[in-house]
């Protein structure tokens, strides 16, 4: 029976037919204990792969219809952004699939010193950074320019990786459960609050929140976190204008229709535009100079607008089963580190996708974050990349198992 | 080893459960949230989003409608609207692109033709986008522009397609078109005013996408076309050749009888109520409506020199005076005129009888219980004893004043109720007037009180008042059985494929006298003007047709109350032919000057002036003349005849009703005098030369003025002159020359025509 079966295994899944050869019959879903001897790297989980590259490739093409007719009446080459974006994805996919290559535990020893260096790079844009729509975000690295706050995303993944993993079991108490991430995250909110940059300081509170979650903090925590934030904004929004118009807009942004809520409006006029079926590729309208960041943050609604109903929840489909996936490969992650960052990388391009889509949809109060894949930026391209690298790279390390 | 083995520890249960939720909640709740809201915006309001978002991305630009054509009865264009193109500039885009401001200011005013400086002046306003420059230019002149635009790559200046009402025959019927304001629409004025909402159409559109700058998308992958639905035309009941015909007569009167404050005319078919001419002067040129002539702006500017308020206030006055269609709009006592509903009612009311032997006497004044002082007759002397044709011949306020006394007022007042002096004729015109009018309280109220000064009055047209065109179609129920009809212009209205969108019928409001009365009436009018030495009216007669009449003569009441000046009104309603009345035909003339040496009489101004139009009109009208005699045409066109034989030629001067004379020999005409074209008196001498022997020869032309016709005449031909007849066409020894058209002593061509104008003399006057 047994070799029977193992026989069967030895046809389905050949290529780690050696590994499965040698094992003995495990549990499902647990990394095989044999794996340290798989030096050789195993292939990189393929649909998790394909996804990238089929996300990215919409993102591109969508990119460039959106940007086609502003960058035509702004008078400069209409494909200058797109050829520009489409450089970025393929050295993109070059690193990812270079990080694809790199051990998991190799991260082990950058978490510390890439934290240090991202808080030093978080510092230097305060210093040096350039100034853009009233913010100092960007580093110039001359032919390019790069926010250090993408850096510091992954920075926090891999740090708190390697906390949790000191842990362990202490993670329960509030001494190490909460109080170590806590005072790595303070500075990191506080510089880029500096700048400010309130979107990335979201989706880092929401990434840290994430990985101490699933390092084992006690639930207690994020109520207790939760209620603090939440008590927090709301003196934020009484006391402070802009916040409360923020608010308002959310709520109603037909209330300052050429104002605040004008970009809220002009998105919700796109993606209602588009219907079940959308105008089809390329015929946005909203697109001519009405939606502002229409090839950036905003760029969802230009899709939506061209492929309707049916193609958007596509994209987001397609999203969600990359989530699942980069979540799966977590799962099945060889070590407790491997996935750890698996599922934090996951997180991180969940919460982005849903930051986005959820602010172009006014679900959420408005507040500038990219969307993964389709919005126009080259670093943040190659840092998401990148990071989908490392979560390709954990995918290599999978033990070959039984079934499914 | 062991480090190493910690260090790759395995995840711990709780952290794949974890991870688990994790995923669940990133992956799929997120997702289900996302969709949820895709759903809402997308499906639920779609629609309205849309909506919102194509109001915004849209640029509708309107295709105007072009208007409807008015043709006059016999299918004449009188007004049409042609496509033409308006230029205006962008001052912002001229500042945006830098544009070059003298080089457009310098190319636009040499092909619009308009002043350089005032193109500069228009271009400093640069938060204007839009600053017109010329409107309607026809299509060589816009293209002249587009070709400059497209030379100099300008995005400042720019085309925009209108509409041009042209009215091609200027200022005829110009009261019943009224005129089209600015934006190409009716302004209330004539039947371009009533007839609005006809004419209009529907304006197309073009719907366009645009960026949010303005400028046509890239792609226009939504565009819609709207069709423009030209507006119906107007068929009306006005011909232009009775109207024109009208028109020059009455201009003429102002001429001779120095009418300062011009006058109205109105000819009504009487069975139908369809209006065939409508005359009101001054006038205006609805092609100009909003420009005075430069003399008469000349004129106002003298008036008020230093104050351009005043001046101002004046020119529009005048332009609204201008534009006032006095036929329809205009108040005032008809005077004698309305004698024929009084006879009318005194003869339905069985008081008198056409047969009666009944004489009025008249001692040239009566006394009317309430009137302190007695009522005169317009003769002061009195006209004695007059049966009831001479009362009407003589146009007796005695007579007249004594059969409403039988009638009784409440039987009069009732009359004046059912020919309508309280209501308006229904004409289809904006702006009718509406007569001042007794109430009946008030009218009780002066006969209760034994005050029957109000009926008296009443009977001879005074103390009240209508409009003119109220008087016609009153008229037009004495001579058409009875019938009070309502007025129309339009005959019909007919849309672009032919349809009759609307007819307008005769439309019948009630009888109120009979057809035998009716009959005398006619019977009573034509005794007015065809008896050659009794009737008020005689200086409207015209050999060959019967035609009836009433004189008037009143004092503009509100002229007179207003500015105390005492300003006439002559008058006189005539109807033809009598046996079968197709035309009735009211003229007034108003203010005589000091220039016309003629006592201001209906019967001595008015009357010719309607026996003028009548002999133009009633044969156009296709009205036979009478039996057994033959029309004889005052003026008649000499026709060409050069290189005719002798006999061609004598046979086509004698059918014109010209004379022949042969001078030198030959045997075909080489020669004529008066030329081909000329219109003389038929009768006239026409002179056939056969060799060059004619020469040319100065004569001086004779003191005619104040002679009769035979007289004149033979004057100025025994000099070698032409005559040509114009005035009065009534023959009777009081006709006079008023005018002669060269004075006395000049020295003309031989050969040449004199236009005289005939006048009726009479010393007291034909009221």
């Amino acid at each position: 029976m047994t070799s029977n079966a193992r026989q069967m295994q030895a046809e389905t899944f050949a290529p780690s037919a050696r590994a499965q050869a040698q094992a003995t019959p495990a549990p499902r879903h647990r990394p095989r204990q044999a794996a340290q001897t798989a030096r050789r790297r195993a292939p990189m989980d393929l649909p998790f792969f394909l996804l990238v590259l089929l996300l990215l490739g919409i993102g591109v093409i969508m990119m460039f219809s959106a940007s086609f007719a502003s960058a035509f009446y702004t008078g400069g080459n209409p494909t200058f952004l797109f050829v520009r974006q489409s450089g970025f994805a393929i050295g993109g996919v070059a690193v990812m699939l270079l990080a694809s290559f790199v051990p998991s535990n190799v991260y082990r020893r950058f978490a510390l010193p890439g934290m240090l260096f991202s808080i030093g790079l978080l510092m230097l844009v305060l210093l040096i950074g350039v100034e853009g729509g009233g913010a100092r975000r960007w580093l110039s690295l001359g032919f390019t320019t790069f926010q250090p706050s993408e850096f510091a995303k992954p920075a926090v993944v891999l740090l708190f990786a390697h906390m949790i993993c000191i842990y362990k079991e202490n993670m329960r108490t509030f001494r190490y459960g909460v109080l170590p991430f806590a005072l790595v995250l303070l500075p990191i909110v506080v510089l880029l609050m500096a700048q400010p940059h309130l979107s990335a300081s979201i989706i880092i509170l929401a990434l840290g929140a994430s990985m101490m979650f699933i390092g084992g903090t006690r639930w207690g925590w994020f109520a207790a976190g939760g209620a603090a934030l939440l008590g927090a904004g709301v003196i934020v929004v009484t006391q402070f204008s802009h916040a409360v118009s923020r608010i308002q807009v959310w709520q109603d942004p037909y209330s300052s229709p050429l104002g605040a809520g004008f970009q809220v409006i002009q998105s919700l006029y796109a993606i209602g535009s588009g219907g079940l079926l959308g105008l089809g590729l390329g015929q946005s309208r909203q697109k001519y100079l009405y939606l502002p960041e229409q090839h950036n943050d905003y760029i969802f609604a230009i899709v939506a607008e061209e492929l309707g109903f049916v193609g958007s929840m596509l994209i987001l489909a397609l999203f969600a089963i990359l989530i699942v996936r980069g979540f799966w490969i977590a799962l099945h992650a060889k070590t407790k580190f491997a996935s750890l960052i698996a599922a934090g990388m996951s997180s991180m391009l969940a919460i982005q996708v849903f930051l986005n889509v959820g602010v172009v949809t006014n679900l959420l109060p408005p507040t500038g974050i990219s969307l993964p894949f389709f919005s126009y930026g080259g670093t943040a391209l190659m840092f998401q990349l990148a990071c989908m690298g490392v979560i390709l790279g954990v995918s290599r390390e999978i033990p070959a198992k039984k079934e499914g | 080893m062991s480090k190493s083995r910690r260090r790759d520890a395995r995840p711990t249960k709780q952290i794949l459960s974890r991870t688990l939720v994790l995923m669940v909640v990133c992956g799929v709740l997120a997702f289900v949230a996302l969709g949820a809201q895709l759903f809402r915006i997308q499906i639920l309001d779609h629609d309205e989003l849309e909506r919102r978002a194509i109001a915004q991305q849209v640029r509708e630009i309107t295709v105007a409608a072009s208007r409807g054509t008015i043709f006059d009865a016999s299918g004449t264009v009188l007004a049409q609207s042609a496509s033409v193109e308006n230029v205006f500039i962008s001052p912002a885009d001229i500042y945006y692109h830098q544009e070059d401001q003298q080089l457009i200011a310098r190319g636009l005013s040499r092909i619009l033709e308009v002043d350089e400086e005032m193109v500069l002046e228009r271009m400093q306003n640069i938060a204007s986008q839009f600053q017109t420059i010329r409107n309607h230019i026809d299509r060589d002149m816009a293209d002249e522009v587009r070709a400059f635009i497209v030379e100099h790559d300008l995005k400042s200046v720019h085309l925009q397609p209108a509409s041009q009402r042209y009215f091609p025959r200027e200022r005829t019927a110009a009261h019943v078109l009224g005129f089209v304001g600015a934006e190409g629409t009716g302004m209330g004025y004539g039947v371009e005013g009533s007839y609005d909402n006809y004419l209009t159409g529907i304006n197309g559109r073009v719907v366009r996408l645009k960026t949010s700058t303005g400028v046509d998308m890239l792609r226009a992958g939504y565009e819609d076309y709207f069709s423009a639905q030209p507006g119906d035309d107007l068929h009306l009941t006005i011909d232009v050749n009775i109207q024109q015909i009208m028109e020059r007569h009455i201009a003429q009167a102002v001429q001779d009888f120095d009418l300062r404050n011009g006058g109205f005319a109105v000819a009504m078919q009487p069975h139908t109520g369809a209006i065939l001419g409508m005359v009101s002067l001054g006038d205006f040129n609805p092609n100009s409506h909003g420009r005075l002539s430069e003399e008469r702006m000349e004129a106002l500017r003298q008036r008020f020199p230093d104050n351009d308020e005043a001046f101002w206030a004046a020119v529009s006055e005048e332009l609204e005076n201008s534009w006032m269609n006095k036929v329809t709009g205009y108040t005032y006592e008809p005077g004698s005129t309305f004698k024929l509903v009084t006879f009318a009612i005194a003869l339905e009311e069985g008081i008198i009888t056409m047969d009666s032997e009944r004489t009025f006497y008249c001692r040239g004044y009566m006394d009317v219980r309430g009137r302190t002082e007695p009522l005169n007759c317009w003769r002061r002397t009195g006209h004695g004893a007059l049966n009831m044709r001479g009362v009407m011949q003589q146009s007796c306020n005695i007579g007249t004043v004594t059969l409403a006394m039988e009638v009784g007022p409440d039987v009069f007042f009732e009359y004046l109720r059912a020919f309508g002096m309280m209501e308006t004729t229904g004409i289809d015109l904006n702006g009718e007037g509406l007569g001042m009018v007794w109430s009946e309280d008030t009218w009780n109220f002066y006969i209760d009180n034994n005050n029957f000064s109000s009926l008296a009055a009443a009977s001879f047209g005074q103390t009240f008042t209508m409009t003119p065109l109220r008087m016609a179609t009153a008229t037009s129920a004495l001579v058409n059985g009875g019938y009070i009809v309502e007025p129309f212009v339009v005959e019909q209205v007919v849309a672009e494929d032919g349809t009759i969108v609307r007819a307008n019928e005769t439309r019948v409001r009630r009888q109120v006298i009979s057809r035998e009365t009716s009959l005398a009436v006619l019977d009573l009018m034509e005794a007015s003007v065809g008896d050659p030495v009794m009737g008020t009216g005689r200086n409207a007669y015209v050999q060959g047709f019967r035609i009836g009449g009433k004189t008037g003569t009143t004092i503009d009441t509100v002229r007179e109350v207003q500015y105390g000046v005492t300003e006439y009104i002559l008058s006189f309603v005539g109807a033809a032919p009598i046996d079968d009345p197709e035309i009735v035909l009211l003229v007034s003339l108003q203010d005589p000057g000091p220039n016309s040496s003629t006592h201001p009489s209906g019967g001595q101004m008015a009357a010719p002036v309607v026996g003028q139009m009548l002999a133009e009109i009633l044969p156009y009208l296709g009205v036979e003349p009478r039996l057994g005699t033959e029309v004889q045409r005052v003026n008649v066109q000499v026709p060409y005849i050069r290189r005719r034989t002798v006999e061609e030629a004598r046979a086509e001067l004698e059918a014109e009703g010209l004379a022949v004379r042969i001078k030198g020999e030959g045997e075909r005409v080489v020669d004529q005098v008066p030329a081909g074209g000329a219109v003389v008196v038929a009768g006239t001498e026409v002179i056939l030369y056969l060799d060059n022997s004619r020469q040319e020869e100065m004569v001086t032309v004779p003191d005619i003025t104040g002679m009769n016709y035979p007289e004149a005449r033979a004057a100025l031909e025994a000099n070698g002159l032409h005559v040509r007849r114009s005035g009065t066409v009534a023959e009777h020894d009081a006709v006079r020359v008023y005018s002669q058209s060269r004075p006395a002593a000049d020295v003309v061509r031989r050969g040449t025509v004199i236009q005289i104008t005939m006048i009726d003399t009479t010393r007291d006057g034909f009221f």
